[in-house]
């Protein structure tokens, strides 16, 4: 900074000023000499005629530089800079040693000693000068390291300490975690202090075992701030026994506003129903997903199906899960991927051939797990770990898991009562809210009916979209027939929905207790045209009309379904039975 | 690493042998400066190795220029980049060559 800007002779005239510089000399004669030169250059002189003195006076001193004789009595100069650079430390204190000897050895043993220079005689004044110009440069850029050193330093604790308590608290929202059950072998190995890897799993109020698997772009603390929003909706949905299709799209949106473009988050989410036949999963940016049977080799590949979580909108989002039967045998595996991205000392990728030949290699299922992860830190063997590590393995046994105990966790309210909920939505609403998940949370918070949320949310969005693209919008589901047709909808649904000036959708739940359970009427009235509901519906009954598949979904789940008035009031009855 | 079409609507960039965190500087600044073209090519013939870090960058990209799915198109993508562009369903986002 100083040194290396600042035009050399200010410096130099700057500099001597304040300069201590330290004679070791026993000659007398040559002292003189030296300190007269040294006090011309504006140094503060200060003389030692031994080694010994000299390692006292450094000591009361702390002389900036000093000059060093070679014979001494007491203790020569060798030995007398040894002790001084030892008491010097950290800091750089040059040493210039004084000797007439104009012999390689000696120069080398001055160096050897820890002197940085050698001056001989007879002294020259330039010379020196020049000298101890050079070595308080070098003085002074050291100094300046050692300053940084000291800040970065500083700096590094400060954040190491920030790491921690995202670590804390992190493990704070992953005890949550039902990874600990009977069925369930992971491994979470984190590169850094914090995990950029998810991995979490609950068993919902109906039964379902649901896992999730996540790994954010890049790590450290904006993947953890990620993993606890992430930690977060999963574990307040999943209790409340959301539909997996449903916390993917609430996950997607919270991402989706929170990360910047460039973040996401890969996903993996699987389903177990509670007899274990039927897995769901969805896997979105995360590698295959295998599946091993009782025989060796993989059974069954679920491939990334979709980008991951956080760069779509919500409009443009859609989940499509991939259903597989499977068997009590079974066994389900999902890694991130840092398996299959490790690295050994020779570069080489462990890969997927590697990861399913263990599939194909091990005989008995259950030590599958085990080999997977031999193999892979044998392949690693002392190469250093570049990325997380995590993988789940979930066997397909029901016996192995508690869910008496899990499914306790959310009180359902199971006994039928009165009670009524209307709605009424208008233009603004309609253009920019969808609130059927919050009419489906408070049916949920007030009469339980977790078993049935699926049914319900399907009820309703079926209604909900009938009444706003056919009813409100005009448009006609003919025009859905085909993929271009699809698209060309939806931007179409998106235009008029955004133009809507008018309009307004009504919904009523109403809710009785009947004999055994309960009976849930939902009403929806839309403010559009209306149509010859009572020649439409023959059709409807028999599934001839290729589009519009929304409404035979509606009959085929509720117990009746009517039109009303003129068309555009549309009410189902759904019936309950306790204990189901 | 930039390298402009005639009309200044479609901009090639030609990317790294490693295209990771590292290349985050010389990419922005390959675009950031000049207007948004309609559509960037990115021409993947010398990269081996991509990670996550790059697909957000060019997620990044594709927002400037409109966020459309014809905004960003990548060509002679090898099997390595390839498979990483699958996993991540990347072809429903930009065009892949």
């Amino acid at each position: 900074m100083l040194v290396a800007e600042a035009d050399n002779s200010d410096v130099t005239a700057e500099m001597s000023q304040d300069i201590k510089t330290l004679i070791v000399e026993d000659i007398k004669s040559n002292r003189l000499v030296l300190k007269c030169i040294l006090n011309k250059l504006g140094h503060r002189v200060f003389e030692a005629c031994n080694g010994e003195e000299a390692i006292e006076s450094f000591k009361q001193v702390s002389p900036d530089i000093v000059l060093m004789d070679i014979e001494m009595p007491v203790l020569n100069g060798f030995e007398a800079t040894r002790k001084i650079k030892a008491l010097a430390g950290d800091h750089f204190i040059p040493v210039i040693f004084l000797t007439a000897a104009n012999d390689d050895n000696i120069y080398a043993k001055c160096i050897e000693s820890g002197g940085d220079d050698f001056l001989g005689k007879p002294y020259n004044q330039v010379l020196l000068s020049a000298k101890i110009d050079a070595m308080l440069r070098i003085k002074a850029m050291h100094d300046l390291i050692h300053k940084q050193k000291k800040i970065v330093t500083m700096h590094e604790h400060v954040h190491k300490q920030d790491l921690e308590m995202a670590a804390n608290i992190i493990n704070k929202l992953s005890r949550q975690s039902h990874l600990h059950v009977g069925n369930i072998k992971y491994c979470l190995l984190p590169m850094d202090l914090l995990n950029g890897d998810i991995l979490l799993s609950a068993i919902k109020p109906s039964g379902e075992q649901i896992a999730l698997l996540g790994d954010f772009t890049g790590h450290g603390l904006p993947a953890a701030i990620g993993a606890m929003v992430v930690y977060d909706v999963f574990y307040a949905m999943a209790y409340k026994g959301f539909p997996l299709e449903i916390i993917a799209q609430e996950l997607n949106s919270k991402l989706y506003n929170l990360l910047p473009s460039d973040r996401f988050m890969a996903i993996c989410l699987a389903e177990l129903d509670p007899q274990s036949t039927m897995l769901k999963v969805w896997n979105a940016g995360v590698p295959d997903v295998l599946i091993r049977g009782k025989e060796q080799g993989v059974k069954a590949r679920l491939t990334s199906c979709h980008v991951p979580l956080g760069i779509l909108s919500s409009d443009k989002f859609v989940v499509e899960t991939e259903n597989y039967n499977v068997s009590m045998e079974d066994r389900i595996y999902i890694v991130s991927d840092g398996i299959i991205e490790a690295r050994n000392t020779e570069g080489e990728l462990f890969g997927s051939r590697r990861l399913e030949e263990c599939f194909s290699q091990v005989n008995d299922p259950a030590e599958l797990y085990q080999d997977i992860k031999s193999s892979l830190f044998r392949f690693r063997g002392t190469a250093k770990q570049t990325d997380d590590i995590t993988m789940i393995e979930i066997i397909c046994d029901p016996s192995l898991v508690d869910r008496e105990q899990e499914a306790s966790r959310k009180q359902d309210t199971d006994i039928p009562m009165h009670w009524r909920i209307s709605l009424e939505m208008g233009t603004d609403v309609l253009r920019v809210t969808n609130p059927l998940p919050i009419i489906l949370q408070a049916v949920t918070d007030i009469q339980g009916l977790s078993n049935h949320r699926e049914y319900l949310y399907t009820i309703l969005t079926e209604m909900y979209s009938n009444a706003l693209e056919h009813g409100i919008l005009g448009l006609e589901s003919s025009l859905k027939q085909d993929s271009d047709g699809f698209t060309k909808y939806y931007e179409l649904r998106e235009q008029l929905l955004g133009d809507l000036h008018e309009g307004q959708i009504n919904l009523e739940l109403n809710h009785i207790p009947v004999v055994d359970g309960g009976k849930l009427t939902i009403r929806m009235k839309h403010s559009g045209k209306g149509f010859n509901h009572a020649t439409l519906l023959p059709e409807l009954k028999e599934n001839r009309a290729a589009s519009g598949r929304g409404i035979p979904l509606i009959r085929s789940i509720c117990d009746d379904m009517r039109y009303l008035g003129d068309g555009s009031e549309l009410e189902v009855d759904y019936r309950w039975e306790q204990g189901k | 690493m930039a390298r402009t079409s005639d009309d200044g609507k479609m901009i090639t960039l030609i990317m790294p042998e490693r295209f990771d965190f590292d290349t985050h500087t010389d990419f922005r600044k390959s675009y950031k400066d000049k207007p948004a073209a309609n559509q960037y090519v990115i021409d993947m013939k010398n990269t081996t190795f991509m990670d996550s870090s790059a697909l957000g960058m060019l997620l990044q990209l594709r927002q400037r220029a409109g966020g459309t799915n014809s905004a960003v198109r990548i060509t002679n993508a090898d099997a390595n980049v390839m498979e990483i562009l699958g996993i991540a369903n990347f072809g429903k986002m930009m065009i892949i060559d």
